[in-house]
């Protein structure tokens, strides 16, 4: 009986390691999104309810938001929860995650990828914002969501990244086992593309399923206890001006649906020229690099601090890990600053 | 579902946990419907064909046991006989129809054609069956086996239609015999701690033979053989030597999982791979290769034949039957037909020639029982069967180009310098994961054919080796086996927006 009770033990016990040597693997293997930042995943490094703001949106925001800066500036906890092309179906099963660890005050969503009136945009994009979660309810509930048609298999292969990625044991690299927690989700880049403004157009339309994601992430601010702020960082012409024309004038319409339900809107290009420098503050066409990234966080840090109730933490020993944080990024940023191409894709 | 599938992954442990659960007398119940399900996963409709050969050859059994009641031995023996072929003609015609109809028909039709006589082919278009030669095969095993008195004829219907479908070892063998599966099926099997570990650590072995080693090695053959016009004799000569241990890795991989998962339930299944590529003669390798199959051809086919009772030229013809049909049994195309032939071959030519080798031996003074005369005899074999490997792989007339290559009669450069290793669809990596792994294996064959257990050493050891050693297995398969969806890294890279 005894020999019987060890044996089970020891089962269990095996069972166990391996479950754990498999998620340190796991981890290892699954492909961080945006390279050293790894988007999403680092969220889960941040210590519990101490976030001030949430930031969600695709990488216009990633490039355009510093949480460092923001922290520097005005002692704001805050997260970069971006993803490439983030749809903001996606941006509202992020932020019910968010919301399970975190309690923000303020909810910040970058309005640039409303155009895209789909769910998501491809596979790669729906895994790199599923790679990084954690695997809990939200994350199944947003599979349903995001999914429904697949296959338990398919399914699977989202809920354990492991399938995907095992692999990559071609291409590891050093990120891969030290992911740059302290970027908070941003993206660093120093790269300068001059550009001219192209001017604000007409007004166009916001997708329906775009603004129906909109007013849930309203309703979801709401019930936990969050105001809801949007924003649209600048962006020149990528393709063609009739493209920018829609996308650019989707704020304008964007606007006026905010103004129903009392949610501020931010439009920097239009509302605050002054801010952004269309011939130094670019990294391509689209894309704000850090001098613009700065920049912008510095003049949106203002305004948090000014509008919403945001208590100053740069003296609280709390949060000593944030002033931490701050000087291993102006140590980046230093560095990245003389060799700019080091920071470009 | 196949072994190597996400199914089987969770199929496997519930059925295992619920075998051992639940009480003895229903188990056979349980393990059979759970076999039919395995099956059914595939196509629902083979569950009927399955049934019927276990039906046909259920009532075979039944019948050839009650003529036994009959008091004239000359009525008794025909009517024995009668059953028997029955059994046989009706179940080779369903196999025939299902695999080999087609086939047949394009046979007749070409031969029409050489007397010039043009004929519309009729053609059925029907799937092959998974792993219908293996359960007709071991289904008629039975009908023999009770025909010769080697089994008493089964008389619960269920524990038979289990005996037929046993899912570890349903679709690719080994094909078993009813004196050996059938019997066990009463058994009452306790959860052995040892046994469930060994068997557990055999399918580790088989899925490290499947998912990584074989298919690693696929990727290289592949990628050869299916722009083989393009291809330098080296390349060919290489990618004909890695299929040598593709296919041993392939067909082994899956006796070996089906032998470990019936052994985690209890059963014990006849082995089906003894070191094969460590054989002396061909004929030696047909005793260490698929070894239920050449069993069965030898029990029901070659010795009814008259084996080698009857004279020198008897025999090589039972030989040449045996390997022409065995060519037949692997698939339904000409090339499978040359590649089994051509095995036959091997050995008359290597009997009739056995004087000659000795008279050789004696003139040289050949010690016949140094180590490197084996070597040599090893190499030799080898070098036969992978020969014979080529008709295997490829269809009759591309197999024929890729001799020629090989033996460099074509013309164009035999060797080129450059960048074999990319031009066989290998990395640095993947060169290193073969070689690593091709280690893995010759050393498990090596202490295997020298009577050494590996599985019973690594479980004699220290905790931690032992543990060591089963993370390093189940996660070196699963970091560098290849299954899942597959990951493309250029699809990611792209990530400004």
């Amino acid at each position: 009986m005894r020999k019987k009770s060890i044996r089970a033990a020891g089962c269990v016990l095996f069972i166990l390691c391996g479950l754990l040597i498999f998620c340190s693997l796991s981890n290892v293997l699954r492909r961080k999104t945006a390279g050293e930042t790894d988007q999403v995943h680092s969220f889960y490094s941040i210590e519990k309810n101490s976030l001030d703001v949430l930031f969600l949106g695709s990488s216009h925001l990633y490039y355009g938001v510093q949480p460092n800066v923001l922290w520097k500036e005005q002692g704001i906890t805050s997260y970069v929860m971006g993803t490439p092309e983030q749809t903001v179906a996606t941006s509202y099963y992020l932020l019910k995650e968010a919301f399970r660890y975190q309690k923000p005050k303020v909810v910040v969503l970058e309005s640039y990828y409303l155009w895209n009136k789909r769910k998501y945009k491809s596979e790669e994009r729906l895994r790199q914002a599923f790679d990084g979660m954690r695997l809990d309810s939200v994350k199944a509930e947003m599979l349903e969501a995001m999914l429904p048609e697949a296959d338990w298999k398919e399914k699977f292969t989202y809920l354990v990244p492991f399938m995907k990625y095992h692999s990559r044991w071609t291409e590891l690299e050093n990120e891969d086992f030290h992911s740059n927690a302290f970027q908070k989700g941003a993206r660093i880049d120093y790269t300068v593309k001059e550009l001219e403004d192209p001017g604000i157009p007409e007004a166009s339309s916001v997708p329906d399923n775009s603004l129906y994601y909109v007013k849930k992430i309203e309703e979801l601010c709401r019930e936990n206890g969050a105001e809801f702020l949007m924003f649209a960082a600048p962006f020149g012409i990528e393709t063609d001006r009739e493209r920018y024309d829609r996308r650019q004038g989707l704020n304008l319409a964007l606007e006026k649906e905010l103004e129903k339900d009392g949610v501020p809107f931010l439009f920097y290009q239009r509302d605050y020229p002054e801010v952004i420098d269309f011939a130094t503050d670019f990294r391509d066409k689209t894309h704000l690099n850090t001098y613009g990234a700065e920049k912008l966080t510095k003049h949106l840090g203002a305004y948090l601090a000014g509008q919403y109730n945001l208590t100053d933490h740069r003296e609280e020993a709390a949060y000593a890990s944030w002033n931490d944080d701050l000087v291993k990024y102006e140590e980046v940023t230093a560095a990245l600053k003389e060799n700019p191409a080091d920071t470009a894709d | 579902m196949l072994f190597n599938s996400l199914e089987f992954m969770i199929f496997f442990p519930v059925v295992c946990l619920i075998y051992y659960v639940i009480p003895h007398r229903v188990r056979y119940i349980f393990l059979l419907a759970c076999s039919y399900f395995f099956y059914m996963c595939w196509n629902p409709t083979y569950a009927l064909l399955i049934l019927t050969s276990t039906a046909i050859t259920y009532v075979s059994g039944l019948l050839i046991s009650s003529a036994e009641k009959i008091a004239d031995e000359g009525v008794r023996e025909r009517r024995k006989k009668w059953y028997v072929a029955l059994s046989f003609v009706s179940n080779l015609s369903i196999l025939f129809f299902f695999k080999y109809f087609n086939f047949a028909a394009d046979t007749v039709v070409r031969l029409l054609q050489v007397v010039h006589i043009q004929v519309q082919q009729p053609s059925f278009d029907v799937i092959l069956p998974v792993g219908i030669s293996f359960y007709t095969f071991q289904a008629l095993s039975y009908t023999v086996d009770v025909y010769r008195h080697d089994i008493y004829a089964e008389k619960n219907f269920l524990k038979y239609a289990l005996f037929v479908s046993f899912f570890p070892q349903l679709v690719a063998g080994p094909i078993e015999r009813s004196k050996n599966l059938l019997i066990q099926i009463s058994e009452k099997h306790r959860f052995e701690f040892e046994r469930v570990r060994e068997g557990l650590l055999l399918m580790l072995y088989g899925y490290f033979q499947k998912v990584v080693l074989a298919e690693y090695l696929a990727t290289a053959v592949d990628t050869v053989y299916n722009t083989y016009t393009e291809r330098t004799g080296f390349q060919l000569l290489a990618a004909t030597i890695l299929f040598a241990f593709q296919i041993y890795c392939d067909f082994g991989s899956y006796s070996n999982i089906a032998i470990g998962a019936a052994k985690v339930m209890g059963f014990r299944l006849m082995e089906n791979f003894n070191t094969p590529y460590l054989s002396r003669s061909v004929a030696e390798f047909w005793r260490r290769w698929h070894i239920s199959l050449s069993g069965w051809f030898r029990d029901y086919l070659y010795i009814p034949l008259g084996g080698s009772r009857k004279g020198k030229v008897r025999k090589w013809r039972n030989i040449m039957i045996v390997f022409f049909v065995s060519g037949l049994w692997h698939g339904a195309s000409w090339h499978y037909v040359l590649w089994g032939t051509l095995n036959g071959v091997y050995q008359v030519i290597g009997e009739w020639l056995r004087p000659v080798r000795e008279r050789v031996h004696q003139f040289f003074h050949v010690d016949v029982t140094a180590a490197s005369h084996r070597l040599l005899q090893m190499l030799t074999t080898f070098v036969l069967v992978d020969f014979s490997w080529i008709f295997f792989r490829a269809t009759l007339r591309q197999g024929i180009d890729i001799v020629k290559k090989i033996f460099g009669l074509t013309g164009g450069s035999w060797f080129t310098w450059g960048d074999n290793l990319s031009a066989m669809g290998l990395t640095v990596q993947t060169r290193n994961v073969i070689v690593i792994s091709m280690g893995v294996l010759a050393v498990a064959d090596i202490c295997r054919y020298l009577n050494f257990s590996v599985i019973k050493w690594i479980t004699k050891q220290g905790v931690w080796l032992r543990w060591l050693i089963y993370y390093a297995a189940i996660f070196g398969i699963l970091i560098f086996g290849v299954y899942g969806p597959g990951y493309d890294a250029s699809q990611f890279i792209y990530f400004q927006f």
